[in-house]
């Protein structure tokens, strides 16, 4: 979750403990023939992968399942066991409210992302709560990768106007669970593109995006540009992994400098200096990330420049970004 | 079948290509009635965009919606597909260099270096995140839009994807306005897409208790 500073109560530990929350396997299935097939997954696959627990890589065990060719179903069933504790004092939501849960869906890889309601409650609601569906993906929909998680949000605010609590409907007041398939394999990377430029330097960054705050810190945003077509492009070789060459730790470090001093200069800079507002995955996040994991010193040009290098340098041929 | 380049020979593709003006290509085997028609589609309409004097959004609205009716027919494109940057390079480069490079000329981010200004793929999602059913509807909505609104949407993909659903209603509500109101010139759609993305970070429009259709409508309204 963003770590934005809101003005209403949201779900928070010591609330999730006391809901009761638990859930079941998620179970996957697609279309055969008209039929029902349940997707039984290749267990050594996820070993092999050290995927976590959160993580799913989606590997038919009996080789039929083919995101080309079929569609796929993910089944989730879980339990809120004790739901009142949502309304009044100590919750989320005023006693005359109704909240709902929702699946939320995102991949990234696909462009694409959606989201589906799964139940609607209020406080008149006895014992315990089940939730069940079923997400539904026609085939050739997803590439990559995907995420899900269920939401706690608000469907109706209450008729009377109550301080610290959410008054817009569809406010999302918490994630309580995700799980993240694996379809195609890994994807993403640092922005570093190899460029065909005859006119251009060594290297140079380009920034495409419109919004630091949302969009990704990917290359269709941000690119630090390799220029095959410049002759001392030898030097750097071009190979991403080679990143203990000297020369090409020069280039990235010079190129973060002029990213993190171009991003600063944004209207939103402020928001991403103190980790408000932006998204995951956004630009403003992989700049908050920089600044205050890595301490890099933005006080001035020359503090910035040195940090950038003294960080990176100890890194480089470790383990790297 | 739509193959993949790389970003790298992507680039070598651009220069072998413009070192030649784009002449004397060649293509794929199997391409040359996807081919054709495409091409003769584009040579109708620019005549007739000409003869009448019309824009060059509607030359490209009206290839849009042609070439995604087609490729999803011949190929079987699909999302999946679309969101694979490979096979737009191989669209632009190798496919179809000739219609880009005639809209174009040798300008590199529409053939493969900016990846949402690639020319058939922003073209591709335009249509798929305004599709109303059928082309004709999504013609109807979309006929007197201008190439910033393309893109604005096409453009405004977010860090974790386009919520397809929400971006279709929108289409459909800024399509539906009169030409006349005040709001449409004063550049509405752009102010729309970007409060979007703010109440986006809060709200999550599809839980929204008027549906999505509610929510679009309190965003258009907020600029009334």
């Amino acid at each position: 979750m963003s770590s934005e500073l809101k003005f209403y109560r949201e779900m928070n530990e010591k609330l999730f403990m006391k809901i009761g929350y638990e859930a079941e396997p998620v179970s996957l299935s697609h279309t055969l023939n008209g039929q029902i097939r349940k997707l039984v997954l290749e267990d050594d696959a996820q070993f092999e992968m050290g995927l976590d627990e959160n993580t799913v890589l989606i590997e038919d065990k009996d080789a039929i399942w083919d995101v080309n060719e079929h569609d796929l179903n993910i089944h989730f069933k879980c339990y809120i066991n004790n739901p009142q504790f949502l309304f009044g004092g100590n919750g989320v939501a005023t006693d005359d409210a109704k909240v709902g849960f929702a699946l939320r869906w995102h991949s990234k890889s696909s462009k694409q992302r959606g989201t589906e309601k799964v139940k609607v409650i209020d406080r008149s609601i006895e014992g315990r709560c089940v939730l069940e569906h079923t997400l539904k993906f026609s085939e050739k929909k997803l590439f990559g990768e995907l995420t899900v998680e269920l939401v706690l949000y608000l469907e109706e605010p209450s008729s009377v106007v109550s301080p610290s609590y959410a008054s817009n409907s569809g406010t999302v007041l918490g994630v309580l669970d995700f799980k993240n398939f694996v379809i195609d394999g890994q994807s993403s990377a640092f922005p570093i593109v190899e460029v065909h430029a005859p006119e251009a330097p060594l290297w140079y960054v380009t920034f495409n995006y419109t919004d630091v705050m949302s969009d990704s810190f990917t290359e269709e945003n941000i690119a630090i540009n390799l220029n095959m077509a410049h002759k001392n492009y030898n030097i750097v070789s071009g190979k991403k992994e080679q990143m203990n060459n000297p020369v090409l730790t020069e280039i990235i470090s010079s190129a973060l400098h002029v990213i993190v001093e171009k991003v600063m200069k944004e209207d939103d800079s402020q928001n991403i200096l103190n980790g408000n507002g932006f998204e995951s995955g956004s630009i403003g996040e992989a700049i908050f990330y920089f600044i205050t994991t890595f301490n890099w010193d933005i006080s001035s040009p020359e503090k910035l420049a040195a940090s950038i290098r003294n960080d990176w340098e100890s890194r480089v041929g470790g383990e790297g970004f | 079948m739509i193959g993949e380049l790389s970003r790298k020979d992507a680039a070598e593709k651009f220069a072998e290509l413009s070192k030649r003006d784009f002449e004397n290509l060649s293509f794929p085997k199997g391409s040359d009635e996807f081919r054709k028609d495409i091409i003769e589609y584009s040579k109708s309409i620019k005549s007739t965009i000409a003869e009448s004097n019309g824009s060059m959004y509607e030359y490209d609205l009206r290839l849009g919606l042609y070439f995604y009716k087609k490729i999803n027919e011949v190929y079987n494109f699909s999302e999946r597909d679309a969101s694979q940057d490979g096979k737009w390079r191989y669209i632009s480069l190798v496919l179809l260099p000739d219609v880009v490079y005639s809209r174009w000329t040798a300008n590199e981010t529409r053939f493969f270096s900016h990846p949402t200004r690639i020319y058939f793929k922003s073209l591709w999602w335009y249509i798929h995140l305004s599709w109303q059913g059928s082309e004709e509807k999504t013609l109807e909505i979309l006929k007197n839009n201008t190439t910033d609104d393309v893109v604005q949407l096409v453009e405004r993909i977010g860090s974790l994807g386009y919520r397809i659903d929400l971006y279709r209603e929108i289409m459909n509500y800024y399509g539906n306005l009169e030409v006349s109101r005040k709001g449409r010139s004063a550049g509405i759609f752009r102010k729309v897409m970007k409060l979007n993305t703010t109440r986006g970070k809060m709200i999550e429009p599809a839980l929204h208790n008027g549906g999505t259709r509610g929510y679009v409508k309190e965003l258009f309204d907020y600029f009334d």
